[in-house]
C-alpha cells in the first residue's frame, strides 16, 4: 500500500512523505502503480502539501518491475498501456508545482531510477548498500519509462551508453559525479537533508525547472560530442565486435533518434514479449525459485559462522572474501610460506577493490591464513580447494577429518572428479558435498552443489544456505564424473579444439559462438581455464564417460608448450596467435560459417546437458538451464540447453543432429532420451522431476 | 573489577590548559611529576608508602618507560608501568591501580593521567622521507645529493596528522555528525549544551575548583605560574555559537553537506594538556591510618561499541552493564560524570541511559569548556563526580568515559 506521511513545516504548510508502493522484494507492478497514481492524485488535490519527498519501503528504494507479471501478460498491448502509465507518471511528478524530492538510501533500479530521476532533486545516500542503474539491461528488458529520452539530457550520451546499454550499476558517489544524483549525503542524514532540499524549495519555489526534456541545439558541441559516441557504439555493433541483443540494438536506434518518445512504449512492449527476452527472464524466475529452496522437514543446516578453507589458490581467494564481506569468519590455509603468501595477497587485492572504508575494515578483520590447521575445530564449514589431484584431496580430508568437529560440514571443490571418489576414503562420507563456483565469481552468479548418495540432508541444506550467503543462486545436481557444469563445458571445449585441430580459424570458431550469445568464445575460454588444465580434466572424462571429450593429439602438444591461442596484440587487445597453426600442424586455411560453427558448438554443449539428464545428474531440465546459463554463459536469450532444444523442435534437432553425424561422425549422436521424447513428440517439461 | 570497594583519598590535578596555551612548554614527564608530588604533598603521604604508580595516556606515552618517569620526577622509587587505551586509558589507570590493591599485591597506589597534545607529532611529506632515506642509504655525495632531486620547497613543510578514529578512521567532528544525524539530535540542541558547558565551569571555576593545584610552567627563558583552567569563556552563549559554520564536510567516504551539516568548532572540543593523579588505598588502611577519604569506587568496567555505527559512545554499553550488575537504576542517579568529547555524543548518552536526568550530567562544566584531556579525563572525572557527590550530599554516582575506536568505561562510586 502506498504510505503517506504527513509533517508539519515552520510555514505552517505541510512535508508529504511518500513511500513508493514496493512488493516485499522492493519490485513494483501493474496494481502497485494503481496505488502510486491514486496517491499522487491524492497530493495534487491537497493545496496544503509544500512539498514530497520520495523514498522506499523496506531494504531497497525500488527493485524494479514484477518481472513475473511482465513475464506472465506476454500481451503486447498490455505492457505498452503499462509503459505509456509509467511514463505519465514521471511526466506528472516532472511536471508538479510542488518540489519531489527523492530520498534514495539503498538499491534503486529500473522504474525506480526513473521515477527518481523525474524528481527536481534527486539524493544519495553515501551508504555502500547503494546502487543505482538499469539491471533490466541484462534481462533484454528497455527501460519502462522515459529514461531513453531523459538520460542523454542529464548524464551525456557516454554515461547513458554505460548506464543503460552496458547495464553499469554506480555507487552513490558515481552517481553524483555523473551528474544522476544532485546530492550525497551521509547515510544516517538522508532524511535530513531532503527535509532541508524541500524547505530551500519552498522558499525559492522559481527555481523548481524543468530540467528535463532538454536537448543539445544542433551543431553544439555538446551535441556533436553526444552523437559521436553514439556513433562509435554503433559501428562497433555493425563491426560485430560485441553481440548485442535485442534490448540493446533498439535502444542504441532509439538513441539515435530525434524524436524518440512516441516509440518508448512500443519499443519496450515489442522486446518484452520477444522469445529472447521471456527466456531470459523465466532463467531469472527460476534462479530465484531455486534460492529460495527449502531443506525438508527436520534438516537443519549447519549456520556458517566460521569458514575454513583449505587451498588458497583464486577460487580459494575468491570464496574467502565474498564469505568475510557476507560477514563469515575465514581461515585459509596453505601449506607452504611462499604459496600462503601469495593466497594473502590474492586475498588482499580482491578486499583492497571495496571502496567503502568500514566495509573493507571488516571484511579484513574476518580474514586470516596460515600453514596448519589452527582453529579448524571451531570451523562450521571446511572447503577444499587443492590442486586436482585425488590422492591430495584425499588426504587433506584425512587430515580434516582429525581435527574438525563433529557436526561441521565438509566441502570439496571438484574440477572433474567426482565427489563420491574424493570421499570414497572418508570416516564419515555423508558430511562430504561439492560446492562449486565460477569465474569470474562476480559476473558467474551460479553455485553448483554436487551431492553424493550419501550426503547427508543437513550437509547439502548449509551448501545451499552458504551458497545463498555468498550471493550465488545454488543449484542441486547429483555426483558423476564432471557433474553438470564441467561435462557440458568439457565436451564443448573439447570439440572446440577438435575444430581448431582440423583447420579452422580460431577467429571464426570464437566469432560464431559470440555471435550465437556465449559472452566469450570458446578458444578464449580455454585460454582462461589454461589449455593444460582442460586438457587433465578431458583425461579423467574420457576415462570416465567416453571418448567425445579426448581432444585431438596436436592440441595436447601445444598444452604441453604451454603456449595459449590468443596473444596480446597492438592496443593490448587480444588477437589469435598467428604461431598457433605451425604449433597445431593445422592450415587454419578451412573457410568455415562461423554462424555455422556456433551452432554446431552450441548443439554439442546442449547434448552433454541432454546425457547429464539421461544419466540423473540433473533432477529436472530447469535446473540444468538455469545451470548452463547463469555458470556456463550458455546464450541467455534461449534460456538453457533444454529450453534452446525445445524451441527448434526436438524431431527438427533430431534431424539435424543426423545431418550431423553423418558428416562429423559420433560427436552429434542423439542421446537416447532425445530420440525416445522426439519418437513421442514429447517435450523435456513433460519428464518427471527425479530428485 | 572484583567484589570490594576501593577507597578514594584524594585526587588532584593541573589546570587544564587548551592545546598552545600555558602549558604548551612543558613534557608528559614534567607534568605527571606535578600531579603526582601535588597529590602526595596535599594527603602529608610520604612516596615510600605508595607501592605502585600507574600512569595512563593516550599518545604521550609512546616510550611505554612514562611512568618511570612520572615516579622518578615525583621522588619516587615506586614500581611505575604505563597504560593506554586512547581516550580512556585514565580509567584504565585507575582499574590497574584498583585491582592490585584488591587482589592483594599491594595496599596504596597512585594512579596518573597526563595528556600532552601541544607536544605535536609533526611528519614529514613522503618525497622529504623519501630524500632523508636516500641520503642515508647513499654512499657517495653525489648520490646523497640526488636524493634530493625531487624534492620541493613545499614538501619541506611538516605534515601534522589529523587526529581520526584509528579503527574507523573517522575525524572527530565526523563521527559526532553521525551520532547527530543517527539520534536526531538539532544544531540547537548541541549549541544550547555547549554555552552551558562553559557557563557551568566558568561559576565552578570562579568558586574555586578544589582539586586543581597551579603549575609553574616553562614559558620561554621564564616560568610562568598558570592556576585556572584556560578553557571557560565567558562570551559563549548559543547565539553566538550559531553563527560558526559547520567543521565536517566529507569523511571517510561519508558526505556532510551544509545543509544538514550540525557540529561546529563550537560544540566540539578542542585537545587539552594537563595531568591529574589520584590516591588509591583499601578502605580499612584509610580508617586505620587515619586519612579521610572522598568516597568509594564500587565497580568499574570497561566495554567496547562499534566505532562506525555508534562512535564515541562506548561508555554508554559499559555503564549499562555496571547498572545491570550492581541493581542501580540510571534514573535514581543524581550525580555524572561523562567525557564530552561533542555535545552530541553527551546528548546521545543521555537519550541512551533512560531515566537519566540531564541536569546531573557534568554540573560543573565538561570538556567542551576545558578542553579535552583524553590521558587524564578519567581522573579529573573521579575527582569531580565524587567533590560533587560531597558538596550535594549524594551517595551514588556514576563515571562514563567514552573515546576513539569505540572504548568505553563506567565507574560506579560511593560515599556514606
Amino acid at each position: 500500500m502506498t504510505a503517506i506521511e504527513y509533517e508539519g513545516l515552520p510555514s505552517g504548510r505541510r512535508l508529504a512523505w511518500l513511500t513508493l508502493p514496493c512488493r516485499d522484494d522492493g519490485r513494483l507492478g501493474e496494481t502497485d502503480l494503481d496505488a502510486f497514481e491514486r496517491a499522487l492524485d491524492a497530493l495534487e488535490g491537497d493545496l496544503d502539501v509544500a512539498g514530497v519527498v520520495l523514498r522506499g519501503g523496506g531494504g531497497t528504494f525500488c527493485a524494479g518491475l514484477r518481472l513475473d507479471e511482465v513475464e506472465r501478460v506476454r500481451d503486447r498491448r498490455r505492457l505498452e498501456s503499462f509503459a505509456r502509465r509509467v511514463a505519465s507518471t514521471q511526466a506528472r511528478i516532472e511536471r508538479s508545482r510542488r518540489p519531489f524530492v527523492a530520498a534514495v538510501g539503498a538499491g534503486c533500479f529500473d522504474v525506480g531510477l526513473e521515477l527518481a530521476l523525474a524528481c527536481s532533486k534527486l539524493i544519495v545516500a553515501a551508504d555502500p548498500a547503494v546502487r543505482l542503474g538499469f539491471r533490466q539491461t541484462d534481462l533484454g528488458l528497455l527501460p519502462a519509462g522515459d529514461a531513453l529520452t531523459r538520460l542523454p539530457a542529464r548524464v551525456g550520451m557516454e554515461t547513458t551508453l554505460d548506464l543503460l546499454v552496458r547495464g553499469r550499476l554506480v555507487s552513490a558517489r558515481e552517481a553524483q559525479r555523473f551528474g544522476l544524483a544532485h546530492e550525497v549525503v551521509h547515510s544516517a542524514g538522508l532524511e535530513a537533508a531532503a527535509r532541508s532540499a524541500i524547505r530551500v524549495k519552498v522558499d525559492d519555489e522559481g527555481s523548481v525547472r524543468d530540467r528535463f526534456g532538454w536537448r543539445p541545439k544542433l551543431g553544439t558541441p555538446t551535441a556533436i560530442r553526444h552523437k559521436r559516441a553514439l556513433q562509435k557504439w554503433q559501428q562497433d555493433v555493425r563491426a560485430g565486435g560485441s553481440a548485442l541483443d535485442g534490448a540493446r540494438l533498439s535502444m542504441l536506434d532509439l538513441l539515435g533518434r530525434t524524436r524518440a518518445s512516441d516509440e518508448l512504449a512500443s519499443t519496450f512492449s515489442e522486446i518484452a514479449v520477444s522469445d529472447a527476452t521471456v527466456a531470459k527472464l523465466q532463467t531469472w524466475l527460476r534462479a530465484r525459485a531455486l534460492e529460495a529452496w527449502t531443506p525438508p522437514a527436520g534438516v537443519h543446516p549447519v549456520p556458517v559462522r566460521r569458514l575454513g578453507i583449505v587451498g588458497g589458490g583464486v577460487v580459494g581467494a575468491d570464496l574467502a572474501v565474498a564469505a568475510a564481506r557476507a560477514g563469515v569468519t575465514v581461515r585459509v590455509r596453505e601449506k607452504a610460506p611462499p604459496t600462503l603468501g601469495r593466497a594473502l595477497a590474492r586475498v588482499e587485492t580482491l578486499v583492497a577493490e571495496d571502496p567503502n572504508h568500514e566495509r573493507r575494515a571488516k571484511t579484513r578483520a574476518r580474514l586470516s591464513g596460515g600453514l596448519e590447521l589452527q582453529g579448524f575445530s571451531t570451523m562450521d564449514l571446511v572447503l577444499e580447494s587443492v590442486p586436482e589431484e585425488v590422492s591430495v584431496k584425499r588426504r587433506v580430508f584425512a587430515e580434516l577429518e582429525d581435527v574438525v568437529r563433529e557436526d561441521a560440514v565438509l566441502a570439496t571443490h571438484p574440477r572433474a572428479t567426482s565427489v563420491a571418489e574424493i570421499g570414497a576414503r572418508m570416516r564419515h562420507p555423508e558430511r562430504l558435498v561439492g560446492i562449486r563456483v565460477f569465474r569470474p565469481l562476480m559476473r558467474r552468479p551460479l553455485c553448483e552443489i554436487v551431492r553424493t548418495p550419501q550426503t547427508s540432508g543437513r550437509a547439502l541444506a548449509t551448501a545451499v544456505d552458504f551458497a545463498r550467503r555468498i550471493d550465488k543462486t545454488p543449484v542441486i545436481v547429483n555426483d558423476g564424473p564432471g557433474f553438470f557444469t564441467t561435462r557440458v563445458l568439457a565436451a564443448y571445449l573439447a570439440h572446440a579444439g577438435e575444430l581448431v585441430a582440423d583447420g579452422f580459424a580460431i577467429d571464426d570458431i570464437d566469432r560464431g559462438c559470440r555471435r550465437a550469445g556465449w559472452p566469450v568464445g570458446p578458444m578464449q575460454l580455454l585460454d582462461y581455464v589454461g589449455l593444460a588444465t582442460a586438457v587433465r580434466v578431458g583425461h579423467v572424462l574420457t576415462a570416465a564417460l567416453g571418448d567425445r571429450f579426448s581432444v585431438p593429439q596436436s592440441v595436447e602438444a601445444m598444452a604441453a608448450t604451454g603456449r595459449s591461442f590468443y596473444r596480446s596484440g597492438r592496443g593490448g587487445e587480444a588477437e589469435p596467435d598467428a604461431r598457433v597453426p605451425d604449433l597445431l600442424g593445422a592450415p587454419m586455411a578451412r573457410v568455415g560459417d562461423p554462424d555455422e560453427l556456433g551452432d554446431r558448438l552450441t548443439l554439442v554443449a546442449a547434448l552433454e546437458a541432454v546425457r547429464c539428464l539421461q544419466d540423473g545428474v540433473l533432477a529436472n531440465p530447469s535446473d540444468g538451464d538455469v545451470a548452463a546459463v547463469l555458470g556456463l554463459g550458455y546464450p541467455a536469450q534461449r534460456g538453457g540447453p533444454f529450453r534452446h532444444l525445445a524451441a527448434r523442435g526436438l524431431s527438427t534437432a533430431r534431424s539435424r543432429l543426423a545431418a550431423l553425424e553423418d558428416r562429423f561422425g559420433a560427436r552429434y549422436r542423439a542421446p537416447s532420451l532425445l530420440v525416445e521424447l522426439a519418437q513421442r513428440g514429447a517435450d523435456f517439461e513433460t519428464l518427471e522431476d527425479v530428485s | 573489577m572484583m567484589g570490594g570497594r576501593i577507597a578514594v583519598v584524594d585526587t588532584v590535578r593541573t589546570p587544564w590548559s587548551p592545546r598552545g596555551g600555558g602549558l604548551s612548554g612543558m613534557s608528559a614527564a614534567a607534568l605527571g611529576s606535578v600531579a603526582t608530588r601535588e597529590l602526595l604533598l596535599r594527603a602529608g603521604v610520604l612516596p615510600s608508602v605508595v607501592d605502585l604508580v600507574v600512569v595512563g595516556s593516550d599518545r604521550s606515552g609512546a616510550s611505554g618507560s612514562l611512568g618511570a618517569q612520572v615516579a622518578f620526577g615525583a621522588g619516587m622509587e615506586a614500581v611505575a608501568p604505563s597504560v593506554s587505551m586512547g581516550d580512556v586509558s585514565g580509567e584504565r589507570a585507575i582499574a590497574e591501580a584498583c585491582r592490585a590493591i584488591l587482589c592483594g599485591d599491594i595496599d596504596t597506589a597512585v594512579a596518573v593521567g597526563v595528556e600532552t597534545p601541544s607536544d605535536l607529532q609533526l611528519g614529514m611529506s613522503a618525497p622529504l622521507r623519501e630524500a632523508v632515506m636516500g641520503t642515508r642509504r647513499g654512499e657517495t655525495a653525489g648520490d646523497k645529493l640526488r636524493a634530493w632531486a625531487g624534492v620541493r620547497a613545499t614538501d619541506l613543510r611538516p605534515t601534522a596528522a589529523v587526529r581520526r578514529d584509528p579503527v574507523s578512521a573517522q575525524t572527530l567532528a565526523a563521527a559526532a555528525e553521525s551520532v547527530a544525524l543517527r539520534f536526531g539530535i538539532t544544531r540547537a540542541a548541541q549549541d544550547a549544551y555547549a554555552a552551558r558547558s562553559h557557563a557551568r565551569a566558568l561559576r565552578h571555576t570562579r568558586r574555586g575548583a578544589t582539586d586543581v593545584v597551579p603549575v609553574p610552567a616553562s614559558a620561554g627563558a621564564g616560568v610562568m605560574v598558570v592556576e585556572h583552567d584556560e578553557g571557560p569563556r565567558a562570551d559563549v552563549t548559543p547565539q553566538g555559537l550559531g553563527r560558526r559554520s559547520p567543521v565536517a564536510k566529507d569523511d571517510a567516504g561519508m558526505p556532510i553537506p551544509a545543509s544538514i551539516a550540525t557540529v561546529t568548532s563550537g560544540n566540539l572540543s578542542t585537545e587539552a594538556d594537563g595531568a591529574a593523579a589520584v590516591l588509591l588505598t583499601r578502605p580499612e588502611l584509610a580508617r586505620s591510618r587515619g586519612w579521610t577519604t572522598l568516597g568509594e569506587i564500587d565497580g568499574a568496567r570497561f566495554a567496547s561499541s562499534d566505532p562506525f555505527a555508534a562512535p564515541r559512545l562506548g561508555g554508554v554499553t559499559a555503564a549499562k552493564r555496571l547498572l545491570d550488575e550492581k541493581g542501580e537504576d540510571a534514573a535514581a542517579i543524581e550525580v555524572v560524570e561523562a567525557s564530552e568529547a561533542a555535545a552530541a555524543f553527551v546528548l546521545a548518552m543521555e537519550s541512551s541511559l533512560p531515566g537519566l536526568d540531564p541536569e546531573g550530567v557534568n554540573r560543573w562544566g565538561g570538556a567542551l569548556a576545558l578542553g579535552r584531556c583524553s590521558g587524564a579525563s578519567g581522573i579529573r572525572l573521579l575527582g569531580t563526580a565524587l567533590r560533587r557527590m560531597g558538596a550535594a550530599g549524594v551517595p551514588t554516582g556514576l563515571l562514563i568515559g567514552s573515546g576513539a575506536a569505540g572504548h568505553g568505561a563506567a565507574m560506579l562510586l560511593r560515599r556514606s
